[in-house]
């Protein structure tokens, strides 16, 4: 049999609109294997999920080909959700073309192209049944030109794909959300725990700062000796640093532009505001004498 | 486009001319038209029961007008013979001999049109079926074929049935198609007043179609393919009449086999190159409505053949 004789071409038609079937099924299956693998994610990630490890390691032969195209794995590890979310998408490809596949998929697409369906149906029987009769052959020829001009863009429902790739991408958003604030349901209902809060603690007032620090040591002198010159706003005059006094007698009087870092201190406009913490110091102070 | 394929087209061509030229001599009747061309193409025989006037005759004899096929009438009477259809041998003599020639009867045409068949007695049906189903005659020990192709059209009268002799079902089974001839429209009726009652009686038509091109016809309508599931509703069909509860007897695998040929043929005939199921809808109730023998319940409630066959056509 001629390979270009109307059989041969019919045959190879049939194939075709196979083919087309089979990538139809394909597109179905990996946009919902998308959607599946980010909700598994997801779900792994926010719900308390046992067996499922924190970090998988990834197997040691993966590490020096990351390192042949660049990528240098510092931690060769993915995450659990990660691994989960791979095994459900592979499973939604595989079954999801398996059962599309199930139905013939030259009636798909018959179904999808009602003007050629009853020909197309007959030629694929006649194929299978070896006819050649003239009119046989003559039914081949009128398929063939007919194929020509349908699709299987209409195996394709459109709004369905449409759907799910909002889906993937709602998803998609959710997903990185959790990830960014590390979102959690593991540990609801614990005492004191809510997302984000930070931990409870306990404060029952000022502790003991000699019981903190310990006894007192004598320490070194200090490696270097350092003049400093703090300036005051306007209380008297004279070289501050030639007059020691101490912190209870006067305070520390500066001039402008000595940047203090005491009590939070942080411009000198606010300077004379020293006395109010020196008082509060003091007072603090007192309280712990006490 | 193959030189096989031109030729297929070239068929079809020339039957839906042939068609055209029977449509100037006949007025409306086109599904009644098509169904006797789809008969022809299927190899089969009509029957055909109507009214007096509703031109069975004159349809008959355009459609072998149209072609070159030999065309015959026959006039069965209650005292029609076996061998006035069949023909006999008679003594001939020439140059002082005699010998036993065969004359052949009218039944050696083409297309025959037996009238009122439900008028000859059993025998002379019997032999006219006979030579309809064997396409062959038996007399004096010596068979003569009949010659192809060979299309018989019988008629019966749905009235005046005082003294006649109704055909058996197992010989009505024999008929490929069963055919309602009802009154024109009076669109129809007028057009053929003003056609026969003014100018040339009856109005020429041109032949178009020789019997080797029918009988190529007929051998390529047999070749269309049929799909699987369309051949297998159609049987599932014809099983149905035998399990519905309205039909005391069923269609035989005849009407299986009658139904797919003439599902092939309507494809044909409308320059189809596969059967559709419309083709098998179009022809269930030509093909079942002899074949089925309604029980007492359906008859008492005034339902016909063509009622249950209609039925079980949205069933299957």
């Amino acid at each position: 049999m001629a390979e270009d004789d109307p059989t041969s071409r019919m045959r190879r038609a049939l194939a075709q609109v196979r083919r087309e079937g089979y990538k139809v099924a394909v597109i179905y299956a990996v946009v919902d294997a998308a959607a599946v693998a980010l909700l598994a994610n997801l779900l792994v990630q926010v719900l308390p999920v046992p067996y499922v490890p924190e970090r998988v390691a990834l197997p040691g032969a993966i590490v020096p080909v990351a390192e042949a195209v660049g990528i240098t794995l510092t931690d060769p590890a993915v995450t659990g959700a990660a691994v989960v979310a791979l095994l459900a998408g592979l499973l939604t490809v595989t079954v999801e073309v398996g059962l599309r596949a199930r139905r013939p998929l030259v009636e798909q697409f018959e179904a999808a192209n009602p003007e050629v369906r009853e020909a197309l149906r007959t030629a694929r029987d006649a194929v299978d049944d070896g006819l050649q009769s003239t009119i046989a052959l003559s039914l081949y020829e009128d398929v063939l030109a007919r194929l020509r001009e349908t699709s299987s863009v209409g195996l394709v429902r459109r709004r369905r794909i449409a759907v799910t790739l909002l889906l993937v991408l709602a998803l998609s958003m959710v997903s990185l959300q959790v990830a960014v604030y590390d979102l959690s349901l593991a540990n609801l209902g614990g005492k004191g725990d809510q997302p984000g809060a930070p931990p409870a603690t306990e404060y029952t007032g000022l502790r003991d700062g000699d019981a903190i620090l310990g006894d007192p040591t004598d320490v070194s002198a200090g490696q270097e000796e350092l003049n400093a010159t703090i300036g005051t706003s306007g209380q008297g005059g004279g070289n501050a640093s030639d007059v020691p006094r101490s912190y209870e007698t006067g305070g520390f009087a500066v001039a402008g532009d000595v940047e203090s870092q005491q009590a939070g201190f942080s411009g000198t406009e606010q300077l004379e505001d020293a006395a109010l913490i020196r008082e509060y110091n003091l007072r603090i102070r007192e309280d712990s004498d006490e | 486009m193959s030189e096989q394929t031109g030729d297929v087209d070239a068929i079809q061509n020339r039957l839906a001319a042939a068609r055209e030229e029977v449509a100037k001599r006949i007025v409306g009747q086109k599904d009644i038209v098509e169904q006797l061309f789809v008969c022809i193409l299927a190899d089969g025989n009509a029957l055909l029961e109507s009214n007096p006037g509703l031109g069975k005759t004159s349809m008959v004899r355009t459609i072998a007008n149209v072609t070159d096929l030999d065309f015959s009438r026959i006039q069965n009477t209650p005292d029609l013979m076996p061998s006035d259809i069949t023909g006999a041998e008679i003594i001939r003599e020439s140059g002082g001999n005699r010998e036993f020639v065969f004359e052949e009867g009218p039944v050696f045409a083409n297309v025959v049109l037996a009238d009122e068949i439900n008028r000859a007695t059993p025998k002379t049906q019997a032999a006219l079926l006979e030579a309809m189903q064997e396409k062959q005659v038996t007399a004096a020990g010596e068979t003569h074929d009949l010659p192809r192709p060979f299309f018989v059209l019988a008629t019966q009268n749905p009235i005046d049935q005082e003294g006649t002799y109704p055909l058996p079902e197992a010989q009505t089974d024999r008929f490929l198609l069963k055919l309602y001839v009802d009154y024109p429209s009076f669109e129809e009726e007028r057009d053929i007043v003003t056609l026969y009652t003014a100018g040339s009686p009856a109005p020429e038509v041109d032949r178009v179609l020789t019997r080797e091109e029918i009988r190529e016809a007929q051998s390529l309508a047999r070749d269309v393919p049929i799909a699987d599931d369309i051949r297998d509703k159609a049987i599932e069909l014809v099983r149905l009449t035998r399990e519905t509860e309205d039909v005391q007897f069923g269609a035989s695998p005849r009407a299986s086999m009658g139904l797919v040929l003439t599902g092939k043929a309507r494809a044909f005939l409308q320059g189809r190159n596969h059967v559709s199921w419309d083709d098998i809808e179009a022809m269930a109730r030509p093909v079942l409505r002899h074949r089925l023998l309604l029980d007492f319940q359906a008859e008492r409630e005034g339902r016909s053949t063509d009622d249950v066959v209609g039925e079980l056509l949205e069933a299957v």
